[in-house]
């Protein structure tokens, strides 16, 4: 009996202790995150500091490590060679290279949860796809992903789209070559348009000026750079009949 | 037959549609086409004495040399092609007893005839005889000034004895030849800086000054002070400019001319003043508890850049010069130490050296604190940038250790991407704030 008494204590003390801990965390937990005092750690520093301490972390980045010229040269590097990259992993590589290392950091957290799951993941071919470097491509291709996004109403067909955007993109590599200017007309900031009509094998059939920059040699030297940049790489058959109806317009310099 | 024509009506009609979604990709910026130039001379004359011949030698090489600098823009071809594009005829002509050089340029491309001059030229004074050739034809084509007639205002070591060191000011012409001294102080001079017509250069020398002791009993004793001089190029003579108690330093002009924008100490820190040069009157613009120094103006006054240790390190930042820490931005927030911010020519950005991996590197950043880019790397200990007055180059000064006792430091010119062009001193002591002439 007294044994069982014992128990019956025991347990009451136990429910008891166990609120009361209950209790102090929750204590803590609100003197900490709601009334903002800082019970544990000394070593941060009060709450209104916090701006002093976000600039001082600024200061901590470093000044680049390449110089310009290196830059020119990596990004032609980049720009010449074709990596092989697995079309699950676009969103990555669209990333910009100044965006910090926590979407890596989410990308892994997915990969994790995925292998976790016993579901097994759609697994796609890698597909050969140009890495662009230049923002101005980027600027006016985050435009062509914006129509893209379209496709949700069912506007047009995925894949077509996608090897037709692909195709789009690889074109100013070939063109930007033979894309030079004499100073004074690279100085002087003008823009002209050329659509584009190529054939199966990538010739260019036809081009021509859409919109003229006002100034005839400018026009004239763009569209030398088309000429001379010809035969271009060969479109495939399910994206000809776009390629060669002129939909492609070549923008010097956007 | 209708339900035909309706079908193929649709087509069209889609198919114009279609025909309207086009898509456009951008090139991007056109590369820089060098244009190639030849030199047609008919420099040489059958009258000429063994001296003017080899001075007409010299003179072909100052124009292939010049246009060295301008390498981005121009190809100096030795041969004439038909990838010539400016054919540039040079015809010795003699004038009673003086020299002329009838200059003409033909554009091949354009198929006219772009420049038609002459010049006077003195054939003693030769490497000014190629320079304003030189200069002529640059502007002919371009229609815009070169740096061919610019100057380099320097600071050497080279007069020192032993550990007597001594800091002269000198000046040579933009591609390091010509070299003459300024200043005969035995002392140092420091920080030079020119005004915007090329008249005068003020510097700040380490002088002795009579201070009254702590005692106060009207008894003196020296102290060394940072005194500001001025002087006028013309009659190379100078006159004290500042001499209040401290730093009297890092001057510069403002475009007219009439003010100067320093460093002054006497209250204890160092802050940024700016004197009327008629009246002494002294207007401050920084009013901060920390240390702000190296003022760098902009042509129309409307913006200054400095150095500043109010966030803890050297930082560059700009304020507006019409009041008092009116609109300060900073500009770097990266970097152990920040030095010698200056401001190109149109004042859109800031070349300054910065403290990276135990050297000074050489950086540009736009003048809204944008862009940071690296212009020097693995390029010896590199520091006090200046713009050229076109603002296409950077001229800085390079150190390279070469023993434990032994380091030299010379001129080098770079273009605005960071492009080395030339180093145009050497054996000339240690060369320090090199400051290009303006227009």
């Amino acid at each position: 009996m007294r044994y069982y008494q014992a128990e019956d204590n025991f347990n009451k003390y136990f429910i008891g202790a166990l609120i009361a801990h209950i209790l102090v965390f929750v204590l803590f937990y609100l003197m900490q995150n709601v009334l903002k005092l800082n019970m544990l750690d000394f070593s941060k520093p009060p709450q209104d500091m916090e701006i002093i301490q976000a600039a001082v972390r600024v200061d901590i980045v470093g000044m680049p490590k390449d110089t310009l010229k290196e830059l020119e040269n990596t990004k032609l590097d980049q720009t010449t060679t074709e990596e092989e990259v697995p079309t699950k992993a676009v969103e990555v590589e669209k990333s910009d290279q100044n965006e910090f290392k926590e979407k890596a950091k989410k990308v892994d957290l997915n990969k994790l949860l995925s292998d976790f799951s016993s579901k097994k993941v759609k697994t796609k071919k890698p597909e050969k796809k140009k890495i662009n470097q230049t923002a101005l491509r980027k600027l006016v291709l985050e435009g062509n992903k914006v129509s893209k996004g379209n496709n949700v109403k069912g506007d047009i067909l995925d894949a077509k789209n996608q090897k037709f955007i692909e195709y789009v993109q690889s074109l100013p590599d070939q063109v930007r070559p033979y894309w030079k200017l004499p100073s004074y007309l690279a100085s002087k900031s003008l823009q002209c348009r050329i659509r584009v009509y190529i054939s199966n094998t990538g010739k260019v059939i036809r081009a021509e000026v859409i919109e003229p920059s006002g100034e005839s040699e400018y026009d004239q030297k763009a569209l030398n750079a088309v000429k001379k940049a010809s035969p271009l790489s060969a479109p495939g058959s399910e994206i000809l009949s776009r390629v060669s109806s002129g939909q492609v317009v070549l923008g010097f310099p956007l | 037959m209708k339900l035909k024509c309706l079908l193929v009506l649709m087509f069209l009609v889609g198919s114009a549609i279609a025909q309207d979604t086009l898509t456009v990709v951008a090139v991007g910026e056109a590369e820089t086409e060098q244009d190639k130039i030849y030199f047609n001379s008919k420099l040489k004359k059958d009258d000429l004495n063994a001296k003017q011949v080899s001075q007409i030698e010299v003179i072909k090489e100052i124009l292939k040399s010049d246009f060295d600098f301008y390498r981005s823009l121009f190809e100096v071809q030795s041969t004439k092609s038909n990838e010539t594009r400016y054919l540039v005829d040079l015809e010795l002509v003699k004038n009673q007893k003086s020299y002329k050089v009838d200059i003409q340029i033909e554009d091949k491309t354009e198929k006219k005839q772009i420049l038609k001059k002459t010049i006077d030229i003195n054939l003693d004074d030769t490497r000014k005889a190629g320079h304003l050739i030189s200069d002529a034809v640059y502007q002919g084509i371009t229609g815009k000034k070169s740096i061919f007639l610019t100057q380099i205002y320097f600071v050497s070591d080279r007069t020192s004895v032993g550990k007597d060191m001594r800091k002269e000011l000198y000046v040579m012409d933009f591609d390091g030849e010509n070299k003459k001294r300024l200043t005969f102080l035995n002392t140092f001079v420091i920080s030079p800086s020119l005004s915007y017509d090329n008249s005068k250069i003020v510097y700040t020398v380490i002088e002795n000054k009579l201070k009254k002791t702590a005692r106060n009993d009207g008894s003196y004793h020296n102290v060394k002070n940072l005194n500001l001089h001025m002087m006028d190029l013309s009659t190379r003579k100078s006159k004290l400019v500042s001499s209040v108690d401290g730093i009297n330093s890092g001057a510069v002009f403002n475009k007219s001319g009439d003010s100067l924008y320093m460093t002054l100490s006497y209250q204890k820190n160092a802050d940024i003043f700016k004197m009327n040069l008629k009246t002494g009157a002294k207007t401050r613009i920084t009013s901060h508890y920390s240390d702000d120094v190296d003022p760098f103006i902009n042509r129309d006054e409307t913006l200054m850049t400095f150095l500043s240790g109010r966030p803890g390190k050297a930082n560059i930042y700009t304020l507006d010069p019409k009041g008092t820490e009116k609109s300060v931005k900073r500009i770097s927030f990266v970097g152990d130490f920040n030095a010698a911010p200056r401001f190109n020519p149109e004042g859109t950005e800031i070349v300054f050296s910065s403290w990276v991996e135990n050297r000074f590197d050489i950086f540009r950043i736009g003048s809204d604190g944008k862009n940071l880019v690296r212009l020097t790397k693995d390029f010896g200990s590199n520091e006090e940038p200046w713009y050229s007055p076109d603002g296409q180059f950077i001229v800085f000064t390079s150190q390279r250790v070469i023993s434990r006792k032994r380091a030299t430091q010379d001129v080098y010119i770079m273009d605005r991407d960071g492009e080395i062009i030339r180093k145009i001193t050497s054996d000339y002591g240690k060369i320090f704030s090199p400051r290009w002439s303006n227009y």
